[in-house]
Order: structure tokens, then sequence, then C-alpha cells
């Protein structure tokens, strides 16, 4: 009998560890190449797009913008409302570090803080202004499932929004399906599931993400990438906050 | 002359009993107004400064000396590096009940249901019981030095449905911006009747802030109460002088300096209530004119009479001023008889506020008994405005009078 149960757990613990066996190849190196790709595919260098956002929340009416945006880089985007009407013409500017919202009816745009959420958003303008990842993580990948592997990143200081963010990556395709943002205390602030992924100057990027708040109840933001296409150049002054009036 | 004039225009003011009781009115109900106004405005704003001082400011706080300029955008990188010593540097500073550093920054606290944005206070509750009076009211246990421990208000605990006892998160940014989460539970809920406060601020050990802001022995402000608000100017000459010598990157601002928002709304608050008396004289001065120049009409042959007896224009112009001066004078005194109880009862007594019930929803911190404050400054204003206007309302029709030609207005008359 105690055969038998040692013969079931040994059984187990192998089927458990082939199910979670990492493949050689999936070294440290691997992961940095791969948070590389995947960074290229989440922030285009310079881009014109359109893209539907909606904030759903129990007991309220979702909350629902499109925008258009124009990129150049992974820390300079521009995006302007063009719909509901009442916001239409506002702007949004991220630039570095600095993000600034310029409404018609004010003179001079405003500066806006990191932490604050994006336009009733789960978003947080921070992980807007968010500019690639690699820079300030360590990737590891730690599981795999079948094609899909997760990649855990580590903040390599303190100064980064997130302390670790858990992603499934389906390697073939090199786009995330999900990921997990913890807190520095280890807890799961946020999650990310990204779908629809597409060929968009010849990288696959994934045209629909979900944002789901955990710590609250049924609080999420859809965005639907609807039209992305690659620029040759986007002039300069359209990511000069002094400018953001023309 | 003079005191002939005087005596004319007394007689005056007594001679037509009703027309003269008019005007005393007018005078009477407008000094009544003004010192009511006055000390109700003066004792509310009182009041609410005494209540912020209670419950959130303390006499003075301690900052970073960057701090104060950015304060409302609760920067953590502004700290003051070990607290406690600074605290044990003042600590003996005359006046000083009691000081203890805290941890302030804006955050989100949840019932994994539904969230909303807070400030979070990280105190030692132990400390603080000297020096604010949050902590007066509480439903449950008091916090602990350390732990994941929440005092929350009660209007907060009733729109996420909490007691003690129940599991919250909390979220904040620490210093380097970034995100942090955290178990905690409800250790007690507090009751001040003050909504506004009760809804957005809650009270966390500050061990507990620190390790959630990645703060370790630092804190944003230490607080400071004094035995009695009238030390402040004497406590912060002295606390300055210690700062500067031993920890030159920190300042001290007192209540007021922490208050400006609250001064600035005090002195509008204040002008309105001088436009109210501004109007109350313009109508005084209004009635003053109309009265006197009645009065100039229907006493034309009598001043027909007085310049023919010998009266030159200044002396008739004198006499009908002199009886406005009068008139003003005894409406102040009537005045201040009239208010003198009443200003006594809500200088001494006040009025008796159930604040959990009335003012709990106001914008400001109220006490349960709002007293007015009356200043003997008040009183002589009030008095002196109103006997300015008097005199002023009276000039025209004194005028009027004056320039009556004698032969038209004995051709009316002598009566």
């Amino acid at each position: 009998m105690k055969k038998l149960l040692l013969f079931t757990v040994v059984m187990l613990l192998a089927a458990g560890a082939g199910l979670f066996a990492l493949d050689a190849k999936f070294d440290k190196a691997y992961a940095e190449k791969l948070l590389k790709t995947v960074d290229k595919s989440l922030y285009p260098q310079i881009f014109k797009s359109s893209l539907t956002m909606t904030t759903f929340r129990n007991g309220r009416e979702p909350l629902a913008y499109k925008y258009e945006i124009y990129s150049k880089g992974a820390d300079k985007s521009l995006m302007k409302i063009v719909s509901p009407a009442r916001d239409k013409g506002k702007k949004i500017l991220l630039n570095g570090d600095n993000l600034w919202m310029y409404m018609p009816d004010v003179s001079r745009p405003i500066r806006l803080s990191r932490k604050q959420a994006f336009m009733g958003s789960t978003f947080s303008n921070e992980d807007l202004a968010s500019s690639g990842w690699a820079d300030n993580y360590n990737a590891e990948i730690t599981q795999q499932k079948g094609t899909l592997i997760l990649l855990v990143l580590s903040a390599k200081n303190r100064e980064v929004a997130y302390a670790k963010i858990e992603m499934w990556i389906d390697d073939n395709a090199k786009v995330p399906t999900e990921a997990v943002y913890f807190g520095l205390s280890g807890k799961a602030i946020k999650k990310m599931e990204f779908s629809n992924p597409q060929t968009i100057g010849g990288l696959v990027r994934p045209l629909d993400m979900k944002m789901v708040d955990l710590i609250e109840e049924g609080a999420y933001t859809e965005v639907k990438m609807l039209t992305m296409e690659e620029l040759q150049s986007v002039p300069e002054y359209m990511f000069d906050q002094s400018q953001m009036g023309r | 002359m003079r005191t002939q004039l005087a005596g004319i225009a007394l007689r005056n003011v007594f001679k037509n009993k009703r027309r003269s009781i008019l005007n005393m009115m007018t005078f009477a109900v407008s000094v009544f107004v003004l010192l009511m106004g006055l000390g109700m405005v003066k004792g509310q704003f009182n009041a609410i400064y005494e209540r912020i001082i209670d419950l959130r400011t303390g006499h003075l706080k301690i900052y970073n000396k960057a701090y104060p300029a950015v304060k409302s955008t609760l920067p953590l990188d502004l700290a003051i590096d070990d607290p406690n010593a600074v605290v044990l540097a003042i600590k003996n500073v005359p006046h000083i009940k009691g000081a203890s550093p805290r941890l302030i920054h804006d955050g989100l606290i949840s019932n994994m249901k539904k969230k909303t944005g807070v400030l979070i206070n990280g105190v030692d509750e132990a400390a603080e019981k000297n020096i604010l009076t949050v902590y007066n009211n509480i439903e449950g246990s008091p916090l602990p030095v350390d732990g994941g421990q929440v005092l929350i208000g009660r209007a907060l605990a009733k729109i996420l449905d909490l007691k003690p006892g129940s599991p919250v998160l909390l979220f904040s940014q620490t210093v380097g911006n970034m995100n942090n989460l955290v178990d905690a539970g409800v250790s007690g809920v507090y009751s001040i009747g003050f909504d506004a406060m009760e809804k957005s601020e809650l009270y966390v050990p500050l061990a507990f802030a620190q390790r959630l802001c990645d703060m370790e022995n630092k804190a944003t402000e230490i607080i400071i109460r004094l035995d009695r608000t009238n030390s402040t100017a004497e406590a912060k000459t002295a606390v300055a002088a210690i700062l500067a010598a031993k920890f030159p990157g920190l300042t001290v601002v007192d209540w007021k300096e922490e208050n400006a928002d609250l001064f600035e709304l005090a002195k509008a608050k204040m002008s309105s209530i001088g436009t109210f008396a501004g109007i109350l004289l313009f109508l005084s001065f209004f009635i003053i004119v109309n009265t006197m120049t009645m009065s100039v009409f229907e006493r034309t042959p009598e001043v027909g009479t007085l310049r023919a007896i010998g009266f030159d224009r200044k002396n008739v112009r004198d006499m009908f001023m002199m009886e406005g001066f009068f008139l003003s004078i005894f409406g102040v005194l009537l005045g201040y008889v009239l208010a003198a109880p009443f200003i006594y009862y809500l200088n001494v007594h006040g009025l008796v506020l159930d604040v959990m019930k009335v003012a709990s929803n106001s914008n400001m911190p109220m006490t349960d008994v709002l007293k007015a404050y009356n200043t003997p400054s008040d009183w002589i204003m009030s008095g002196l405005v109103c006997i300015i206007a008097g005199v002023l309302g009276s000039y025209f029709p004194a005028k009027m009078a004056s320039d009556t030609n004698i032969v038209k207005a004995l051709q009316r008359g002598v009566r």
C-alpha cells in the first residue's frame, strides 16, 4: 500500500514537472530578448491609430471615448478625443515623464499627475505613459504551458510603477495574452488581458486589451484598436505642450 | 449760541415723537443687525479655527522647508528624516502640550467591491490623543502602534459598509511612485460630526504608513499642540530657533498659515457683511434725508421766524444737523439697549447645535456650541457709522432749510 502511495506521488510530481518544465532555450537571455520583442509589439515607433476606450463600473453607465493617436517612439504620444461630442477637441499629450491635457475652453494645457486615473478609466496616466518594460525590469521565464510562457518581470529599482509583472506570452506570436501587475507588497493590483492579435507594420500586435481593476469589483476598461498605420514621420510640434492648441 | 441751537434741536426731536421714533428705530435696527452680524460671523470663524486646530492642524506644524509650497500635491520626497529626533528637540519648548510625527499621503480604500479616494494619515494615535480630538469618539479599538489597522470616519464606514473588524485594501504609492496595495482591517470608526472629513480621511499606524510608502523612519510633518492658541506666536519663535540651530532643512508654520484658504474665506465673508452693513446704512441715510426733508417743509414758517429774529443761514443749518445727530445718537443707544441682551446671550452661552445632525453636512467643521464674538470695537464702529450716516443724511435737508427765503417762509404763517 505504501509503495502504491509513493508511486502515485512520484507519478503526480513527474506529471507536474513535465507540465511546467521549461525548455532549455528559455534562459535569461531569451527572456530579455522576448521582453524587447513584446515592447516593440506594444510600443511601435511612429504610427497613427484610432481606438475606443470603454470603462465599465458596477452601477454606472459605461464611459466611452474614441481617440485618434499619433505616436513617435515609446515616449511621445498625442491623443485627440474624437467622441463623445462634449469632449471633442480635448487632447492629451504624453511626452517623456510629462502628461498634459489641453481643453479648448482653457487657453493653457493642464499638467496631469501620473498617478491619476486616465479619463475615468482603470488605466492610470502612468500606465499610458509607460515607455516599455525592458529598460526597467529584469525578465525571467518561470513557467511554460504549451506555447504560453510566463515571463516574470522584476523591477530593477523602486522608481517604477509596479514591483513585479507576471506576463503570459504566446511564444509563437511573441505577443502577451495576459499581464498581472503587482505592488510593492506583492499583492496584485491590475490585470490586463490582450486579444485579437494582428500583423501590423511587420509585427504581430494585440489590438484589443482589457484592463481589470482588481480592487474594485466589476471595474474594467476595454480598449479596441480600430485602425493602426505606420507613418514615416510625425511633426515634432505635435508633442510640444505649448502647441497643443494648434 | 451753540447751546441754544442744541436745545432747540433737542426740543424738536421730542416735539415730533412719532417721526423721531421712526428715525431712531432705523438707526437702532442698523446697529442691532451690525452687532449681531459681526459677532456671529467672527464667532463662527473663531469656532471653525478652533475646530480645525482640534481636528486637523494643531497649533504648529513642522515641515521640510520645500514642502509648504507644494503641499497640495502631498509630495513624499520632501520628508523629515528622523522625525523623533526633532520631536525630542522641541518637546521642552514652553507651551508645547504635545508633538508627534505624521506621514500624510493620498490613496484609495477598497472593501473589495467598491473603492474611494482618501487621505491616509500615518499617526501615533497614543501621542496624538494629546493633540487632536479626532480620537475622542471611537467605536471599536484604537490604532495599535504598528500593524495593518485602519481608523475610518463614520461617513466613510457608511459609504463602504464597513465596521470594526471589516477587512479592507489600502492602495497608495511609495516615495518612488511605485504602486502599493496592502491588506488591512478596520480597527475603529471615529465620529466628529464633520462628514467631509469623515468621508475622506483615515488613520493608520505611522510605522504601517512608512512601510506602505517605503519611507522607513521618515515623516512628512510633525504636528504640535500648545496649551492655548494665544501662545502660538511665542512657541513658533522658540521652535523656529531650535530648527534653525539643529535642523536647518525644516520650517515651522502656524495654524493661520496652515489655514490660509480659510482666512481668505473669512475675509470674503466679512466683506459680505460689510456690503450688507453698507446697504443698511444707505437705507438709514435715505430715511433720515426723507424724514428731515419732510420736517423742513413742515417747519418752513418756523425757519422763517428764526431767520427773521436773527438766526443766520449757518445757525439754521447747524440746528437741523444737530437734530440729525441727536436722532442718530438716540437711535444708536436704543440699538445698544435692544442688542445687549442678545449679544450677551450669544457671546456667553451661544447657540447649541447638535453637530452630528445639524452641521455634519457643512463644508466647514462646526462646534457643538456656536458663540458670537463681539469686541468693544464692534460697538464703537457700528455706533459711529450710524451717527455719521445720520449727520450726513441731515445735511441736505438742513441746507435746504438754511436757504429758505424769509419772506416766503413767513407768508405761510407762523404756527
